[in-house]
């Protein structure tokens, strides 16, 4: 507050200075009231003083200058003339205002001579104001700092109206609706996603929200939110409670406003009246008998009057039920990591009990293990996030970048409903930027261009996600060029990582995009010559247990799929030995197991063996480990689906399916690349996750 | 890192108690009294928020604005207007300019701090 003084006596000492100025200024002006600079010139000092006054609570100040600033203001815009009336009632008020800031207390205890400078000033005012129409009183513009909270909860409609340009205004809508969120339970109805999607700019904003809140902070901290934004938006206060109390409320307010016209500016009270009398309360916990239907609706006017008792019964389980709560991200990794510990531990109580051959026990951790798998599923899908909140930095980065290069580019979004895990929503959106760069620089080309093809003069860049059993895919398309196949693959031998005779399927020439240092564009473009290559792209996804996939057509374009688990650390393996040590594959990527002697190995040439008439690539783990002490006979090989070929893993034994819970492996290990992650077992032991995209290369 | 905000008002007062209450929340302040040199500023600075008054000499606050929207790095870095002016007229014309949000002179402290909190994070994830 020390700083505070500071600040009031240094406004003290100016206002002084600039009521000092005024006085002056006032007599000339009472001389040679046509004095347009003169006139000017008070009016700002007024106008001054207005803005400064408020802020150090002069608020009688304020007003009184705001007040007469008006007048002024028509002066000055030809409107009315100065008199010696105006002169007059200006310098009492000036007296007026130098008796406050000599004694700012004044004003407080004695508010009678403001009362009366107020009045004589509103007359004045509405005198020289009859044909203008009346200014709002500068009150209503206060910022109310007092954001008391109220004890009930008050639910608000919002129509949310984002003029076209808002992004260009610096405004994010998407915070907007972020800060209502903080404020209270929202339902939040996207609008015109059709018009969004396909949106023929993509610096321009067409969505439009519907809001439902239930908040217990005052009005004016809903109002705040959109204190820059004030044109945009319209509030109507529908209810005294909590509307998201009422068991159907949800999914009646969604379709509700799905059902209005979509160039609706917004819902009528009457409209929401009639929309929440057909709400139903939200059950008691006794069971109140059973009811025919149109004694329920009867009923229900009857029923919504007695709706506080049974708020306040239920209150608790129901702000349970319907209220989101932010959580920090750390906390939900502490989550899984606790869940995972649990699994681990839940391995090692099987074990026991198989081993004591406790019937008891054993049914007891069976139970317990079906209770952590729910668990486990239930806390991975609180981490799981649409990925609709990637797609914003995406948007831009399509609008900016089509500027840049001068290309017109569509853009189109679909499935961003889609889950993922909030990990991976992190580490994808590198790679994603990158993907869109490389579809607007290299792919798509440019109006001319196309035109020349025949094409649509826009290009056409398609993002879909979607989920297929238990794998997410995305999909991100384009209308462009598509890789010219001849150039990679001479670009490849003119980089040596291929020789001139070798012969390349077009899915190995495409594979070749994805070797390190691989660039086709002459001179490295601004944009997709970052760095990065489609080398960092496939690790970032490989390093989520992903893979990527490109098809491409020329001139038709590039079709770009990524595929990904659904969760990060917790995943059905197969658990198999190789010398005494376990080690683990992906379940999702084997496709069958079979027995192979070592006589058939050693037969082998080139690495090569017939499985149930296919003929694979094979790699030994034993070899591959360095294991020198002699076989067994009877060995396993394991087929996996690597990359669209089936490649062979020769292990000793298989041990069966195991729901591995997997660490990092320690730093000592970074060295080799073989295995990615580690797991332990029931019994202590250490499982290797074999790292597939490593192994086979 | 400090956030830069650049203050523009022909009358020092203000420059002078926005810029120290600005200041004394930990931002970095830049003042400037006209719209020239206000462009000046931002050309040589990166500055994260403007705030100007409308009525200026020379060049007005909206007009600063859309200079300021006309270069690439400050398409849409937050810009606010600090006025007493109640014209709707003048106020819908600076909104179609570009600017962020029109604070309606008078205004208190800590309402005031919270507006250039709330300015600095509005344009996040565009």
């Amino acid at each position: 507050m020390k700083e505070f003084k500071k600040f009031r006596d240094k406004y003290i000492e100016d206002a002084s200075e600039l009521v000092a100025e005024l006085e002056h200024d006032l007599l000339t002006l009472e001389h040679s009231p046509d004095d347009k600079s003169l006139n000017e010139k008070v009016f700002r000092t007024m106008h001054t003083l207005k803005g400064t006054s408020g802020m150090y609570g002069f608020e009688q100040i304020a007003e009184i200058t705001h007040r007469l600033e008006t007048i002024y203001d028509m002066v000055r815009s030809g409107d009315t003339k100065i008199t010696n009336k105006t002169i007059d009632l200006t310098l009492s008020a000036v007296d007026y205002i130098k008796h406050l800031l000599q004694n700012p207390e004044d004003g407080e205890t004695d508010i009678s001579v403001f009362k009366n400078l107020m009045e004589n000033i509103g007359e004045q005012v509405s005198e020289v104001e009859k044909d203008a129409p009346i200014q709002e009183v500068t009150g209503e513009n206060f910022i109310d700092q007092n954001s008391t909270k109220t004890d009930d909860f008050v639910s608000y409609y919002i129509a949310f109206r984002p003029f076209e340009n808002i992004y260009d205004r610096g405004v994010n809508p998407e915070m907007v609706l972020k800060e209502l969120q903080n404020l209270g339970i929202c339902k939040i109805v996207k609008y015109d996603e059709k018009k969004d999607l396909i949106s023929d700019d993509t610096r321009k904003c067409f969505t439009s929200w519907d809001i439902f809140l239930s908040t217990k902070e005052n009005i004016n901290e809903v109002e705040d939110v959109f204190i820059f934004i004030p044109d945009e938006y319209r509030m109507i206060k529908i209810a005294d409670e909590n509307l998201f109390e009422y068991q159907d409320f949800l999914e009646k307010a969604e379709a509700f406003c799905r059902a209005l016209p979509v160039s609706s500016n917004g819902i009528s009270k009457d409209v929401i009246d009639e929309f929440l009398s057909t709400l139903k309360p939200k059950p008691v916990e006794e069971e109140t008998g059973e009811k025919s239907e149109t004694e329920e609706d009867n009923l229900i006017s009857d029923e919504k009057q007695k709706l506080p008792d049974i708020k306040t019964a239920t209150k608790e389980f129901v702000e349970q039920k319907t209220q989101s709560i932010r959580v920090a991200s750390s906390k939900l990794d502490e989550l899984i990591n606790l869940v995972s510990e649990l699994i681990t531990k839940q391995a090692e109580l099987q074990l026991l009990s198989e081993k004591r051959k406790d019937t008891h026990l054993t049914s007891i951790s069976e139970d317990l293990g079906k209770m952590i798998n729910n668990l486990k599923d239930n806390a991975f899908s609180v981490r799981l996030v649409p990925i609709e909140s990637m797609i914003v930095g995406l948007r831009r980065l399509v609008r900016d970048l089509t500027a840049d290069l001068n290309k017109e580019v569509q853009f189109v979004a679909q499935g961003m409903d889609t889950e993922l895990d909030k990990n991976m929503i992190d580490t994808l959106s590198k790679p994603l930027m990158h993907i869109l760069r490389n579809n607007i620089d290299h792919g798509i080309e440019t109006p001319q261009e196309r035109i020349k093809k025949g094409k649509p003069r826009k290009g056409r860049i398609s993002m879909n996600a979607f989920r297929m059993q238990s794998h997410v895919y995305i999909q991100i398309e384009d209308d462009g060029a598509g890789i010219d196949l001849e150039k990679v693959r001479k670009k490849a031998i003119d980089k040596e990582f291929i020789s001139e005779s070798t012969d390349l399927s077009e899915k190995e020439i495409i594979a070749l995009i994805f070797h390190p240092g691989f660039t086709t564009k002459e001179g490295v473009s601004e944009v997709s010559g970052r760095g990065v290559g489609m080398d960092v792209v496939r690790k970032s996804i490989e390093q989520i247990r992903g893979e990527i996939e490109i098809e491409t057509k020329k001139d038709i374009g590039t079709v770009i799929t990524i595929k990904l688990p659904l969760t990060l650390s917790i995943v059905d393996t197969l658990l198999v030995t190789i010398a005494d040590n376990y080690y683990i594959i992906p379940l999702a990527t084997i496709e069958s197991c079979n027995r192979v002697t070592q006589a058939e190995i050693d037969k082998c040439r080139n690495n090569r063996i017939i499985i149930e008439g296919d003929m694979m690539p094979f790699v030994d783990l034993r070899q591959r480990f360095g294991i020198t002490d002699k076989p067994l006979e009877k060995r396993r090989i394991i087929v996996v689906n690597h990359q669209d070929r089936l490649v062979g893993l020769i292990a000793d034994k298989v041990v069966g399916q195991y729901q591995a819970v997997l660490k990092p492996v320690g730093e000592i290990f970074h060295a080799q690349d073989v295995i990615s992650e580690v797991s332990i077992l029931g019994d202590g032991n250490v499982a290797l996750m074999i790292d597939l995209n490593k192994i086979f290369k | 890192m400090k956030k830069r905000v650049l203050i523009v008002d022909d009358f020092e007062t203000t420059t002078y108690t926005v810029g120290t209450t600005l200041r004394m929340q930990g931002y970095e302040v830049f003042k400037a009294n006209n719209g020239i040199d206000a462009l000046k500023v931002l050309d040589a600075n990166e500055i994260d928020l403007l705030v100007t008054d409308y009525e200026m000499p020379g060049m007005n606050g909206a007009e600063l604005i859309e200079k300021m929207r006309e270069r690439p790095k400050y398409k849409q870095i937050p810009a606010l207007v600090l006025s007493s002016e109640t014209s709707e007229q003048k106020r819908k014309k600076a909104m179609a300019a570009g600017i962020t949000g029109w604070i309606q002179k008078p205004y208190k402290l800590d309402s005031f701090v919270k507006i250039i909190q709330k300015a600095l994070t509005i344009n996040e994830g565009i």
